[in-house]
């Protein structure tokens, strides 16, 4: 088929920053091995069976909430609602596990509910309203917050109040030696992850991301995926605040405050880009399991929580300055080429 | 002609964006197997009746007929199922996804159980690649391809499933080199041997010759002809491009003066400008109250070398006299202070903001001037509007009114107000009249004569050739980043202007 001899066109070398923005997972992981090796050196009690295991339970249901962020971040988008919407959904979800115990886990679809709708109308704001995400989202930071504590009228939930199968569902095992939360976890990150990758309505959630213009003139349902991505935040959301109150079996008005920036944290340090289009959940995962990790590492070398605040923040900003450092390269060699081809 | 050789039948296609028409009562066919030049100057229509062919936008009157049966695409996916495809000039892709992903982007072929599969999206992208004689990897990211490259990825989109009748490229020669248009050729002559259509836009007419088979002009969202390649030459096409009558109003105002020649009288003098990638070696003097105009093709550097001068843009080298004074162009702030103003294209944007007031528009740049302790004081406030007002007839119903309530050209009259509260020496219009109605634009040109018979230098970066030739009293020509012409008001023509700024040599 090929009617030029010598093909004109010739195939691009790849620059560091072209392969770090295809490797970042790779990155991650191994930034994971280093501070594991650096915990296990300066505290003797880290490296064993049970405290790598008390990482992991602890990591899985901030790597639900990454995952679900992480859908929103690569379309360019944030979500910065997630632990008020997570507080919400937990708080009516448990009442109404309180109050109608003959219910059983039908229940289980309450703080999903929930989350879907606060996903809907974060997401309906952003994506047809055209207004900026941030904006939105910490105005539904309020107003979800708002809502549960009016909702609460001062109580609270307590253990007494949480029925037997909600303790199971994160506590025992369906399959043997392996937490259930664990495997919910996993399977949740792994289902997203193959949406993202192997669907087409996954593949446009990062071409919105990389670049929203092209994907107008590709015909692409712009606004619609990206409702889309906020629902599935929303409804991993719901789920994750069933999980994260049946887990610690108190939930109050104030459950998970804070927690977004974590969640955030997370998902940047995974290398999910903030600037959209780039990244992927898997990475979001191990961001959680990276911040985790350094939370029980400085807990046990005796930290101090100011230390470990300090310590988040730097590797949140770090992330950031690696990415836009690669960005800038990338765009760099982007200005570059459009050069090189006006002067030819 | 033979229906069985209709392709494309355009049929009164009108479209006008806000009152401004873009495209009137446009009709010609497109025949089965051509390659189909489309020409005009910058604001003809060329774009948007592409964008009216491929469903991005919709016509307000007239229809589209493919192979006979009328079709009314509502965006470029259901155009691409119907066979009709558009590569742009400024490639649209994904830049942080690889090559394959950009080709099958919202089309992605499916396995069985309706995964993506991306066995077959490589393989088929592999397929589509050698085709077009590109030595491309289909996993590379498009973030490090050259700009001549990720052309081919637009080639490759539009043609990997075969079915297409119609494609449209715009401009696809004008970022790639000679060797890449060389193998453009190619591509397209093969396209077309396989009874696809094309209308190819382009603004390089050399190319054009032995390359299409017919040509149709458009100017002033009209359609003015078409006709076999081989029966036009050069200078009739580029006079059908710009071959319109010049206007009336255009020769009201009086000729400014020259003033006095020598470079040391120049209000502003510029040697060896350069900017990295936009522009270099540009050098030019403007003396006091002299209109000069520039002219050239979008894109073309006009608005990059007016916004290094203005500090708005860095530039690489080169030197900058204000009254003969050398000058150390640092940012917009510290020109307006010597002197320098800016008036830009978009004064929606760039040149007023519309939340705030006529009077506060007016004193934007020179707040600080007049205001006391920080504070604005109302009484010159007052003072500014009146003047202003008066001496410009701005129609506005009180310092208060808000700027949005005003009609373009009043607009424009707020924008010159603003800047005259500085006192400037050198005044740079960067399309003053594009997009505003004749009785404005008399309105405008007015007032670039009253500026310049305070013996201020104007630069006019124009478009709008006609008014180019009946402002200036010299005429400089862009083209890619330098200065390829300089003519005098009574040499000029619109031909020779045209020619300089298309070809690049001085016609």
């Amino acid at each position: 088929m090929r009617m030029s001899e010598t093909p004109l066109v010739q195939a691009p070398k790849s620059h560091w920053s072209v392969v770090i923005l295809k490797n970042r997972v790779m990155g991650v992981l191994l930034f994971e091995v280093l501070i594991i090796i650096i915990f296990s050196i300066a505290a003797r009690e880290f490296l064993t069976i049970s405290n790598l295991n008390t990482i992991f339970l602890n990591a899985c249901i901030l790597a639900i909430l990454a995952c679900a962020e992480g859908v929103v971040i690569i379309t360019r988008n944030y979500d910065v609602s997630v632990a008020s919407m997570l507080a919400l959904a937990a708080f009516v979800g448990f009442d109404l596990i309180k109050k109608f115990p003959n219910a059983g886990p039908v229940l289980i679809l309450v703080p999903i509910g929930i989350g879907i709708v606060c996903g809907l109308i974060n997401g309906s704001i952003v994506a047809y309203g055209r207004v900026s995400s941030v904006f939105v989202t910490l105005g539904g930071l309020s107003i979800y917050r708002g809502i549960v504590t009016i909702y609460a009228q001062g109580h609270q939930i307590e253990p007494k109040d949480i029925a037997d199968w909600v303790r199971g569902t994160v506590t025992g095992s369906f399959l043997p030696g392996i937490s259930n939360l664990a495997i919910i976890a996993i399977l949740i990150v792994v289902l997203v992850s193959i949406y993202l990758r192997y669907t087409r309505i996954g593949r446009q959630i990062y071409a919105i991301g990389s670049n929203p213009d092209a994907a107008t003139f590709y015909g692409l349902k712009v606004s619609r995926v990206i409702l889309g991505a906020y629902v599935l935040c929303g409804a991993l959301t719901g789920l994750a605040g069933f999980l994260f109150a049946a887990r610690s079996s108190y939930v109050v008005p104030w459950f998970a405050q804070g927690l977004e920036m974590k969640v955030i944290g997370a998902v940047v340090v995974g290398g999910v880009s903030v600037l959209g289009g780039s990244g992927n959940v898997v990475g979001a995962a191990l961001g959680a399991i990276v911040l985790t990790t350094m939370e029980n590492g400085l807990i046990l070398i005796g930290a101090q929580e100011v230390v470990r605040q300090l310590l988040y923040g730097f590797a949140i900003v770090g992330a950031c300055i690696l990415d836009a450092s690669v960005l800038k390269r990338v765009s760099g060699l982007l200005k570059a080429t459009k050069r090189r081809g006006a002067e030819a | 002609m033979n229906d069985n050789n209709l392709r494309l039948r355009i049929n009164t296609i009108s479209k006008s964006f806000g009152g401004i028409e873009a495209l009137v009562d446009v009709s010609f066919d497109i025949k089965t197997g051509e390659i189909h030049a489309l020409v005009g100057e910058n604001g003809a229509g060329k774009s948007t009746l592409v964008k009216i062919i491929t469903g991005l936008e919709s016509p307000d009157r007239g229809t589209l007929l493919l192979d006979g049966e009328e079709i009314r695409f509502h965006n470029p996916m259901e155009a691409r199922a119907g066979g009709v495809l558009a590569v742009y000039q400024d490639p649209k892709l994904f830049p942080n996804l690889d090559i394959a992903e950009n080709v099958f982007m919202g089309i992605h072929p499916k396995t069985k159980a309706g995964f993506i599969d991306r066995k077959l999206m490589y393989r088929k992208t592999r397929e589509v690649l050698d085709w077009l004689g590109a030595n491309l990897d289909p996993r590379a990211m498009v973030v490090s391809l050259s700009t001549g490259q990720m052309q081919f990825v637009e080639f490759a989109r539009a043609l990997f499933d075969a079915n297409e009748k119609l494609l449209l490229l715009d401009e696809p020669t004008a970022s790639l080199s000679p060797n890449e248009v060389d193998q453009l050729f190619g591509i397209v002559r093969r396209l077309r041997d396989r009874g696809v259509s094309i209308i190819f836009i382009s603004h390089r007419i050399e190319e054009l010759f032995g390359f299409a088979d017919r040509i149709t002009i458009l100017r002033d969202g009209a359609h003015v002809v078409t006709d076999d390649m081989s029966g036009l030459s050069k200078e009739r096409i580029v006079q059908y491009m710009v071959g319109r009558s010049i206007s009336d109003f255009y020769g009201t105002a009086a000729a400014s003066q020259g003033g006095e020649r020598g470079k040391e009288g120049a209000v502003l003098r510029v040697e060896q400008l350069a900017s990295k990638g936009e522009f270099s070696d540009v050098s030019f003097e403007i003396y006091p109250g002299e209109i000069v105009g520039m002219a050239g093709l979008v894109g073309s550097g006009r608005t990059e070398i007016a916004k290094a001068i203005f500090g708005a843009i860095p530039l690489s080298s080169g030197t900058v006299w204000i009254e003969n004074q050398e000058v150390n162009v640092k940012d917009p702030s510290q020109m307006i202070e010597e002197g320098v103003v800016y008036v830009p294209e978009d004064r929606e944007i760039e040149g007023l903001i519309a939340e705030l007031s006529v009077s506060d528009n007016m004193l934007l740049p020179s707040v600080l001037k007049y205001a006391v302790m920080g504070f604005v004081n109302s009484r010159e406030e007052t003072k500014i509007y009146s003047r202003y007002t008066d001496q410009f007839q701005i129609r506005s119903a009180g310092p208060r009114t808000m700027i949005s309530s005003l009609s373009g050209g009043n607009r424009q009259k707020v924008v010159l107000s603003k800047w005259m509260a500085l006192s400037p020496k050198v005044f740079i219009f960067d399309e003053p009249t594009h997009g505003i109605d004749v009785g404005s634009k008399a309105q405008v040109h007015k007032v670039i004569h009253e500026l310049a018979a305070q013996d201020i230098g104007i630069l006019m970066i124009s478009s709008d050739l006609p008014e180019v030739l009946q402002m200036s009293d010299r005429i400089l020509v862009v083209s890619d980043g330098l200065l390829v012409g300089e003519f005098s008001r009574d040499e000029a023509t619109q031909e020779k202007i045209m020619a300089a700024a298309v070809t690049g040599k001085r016609g």
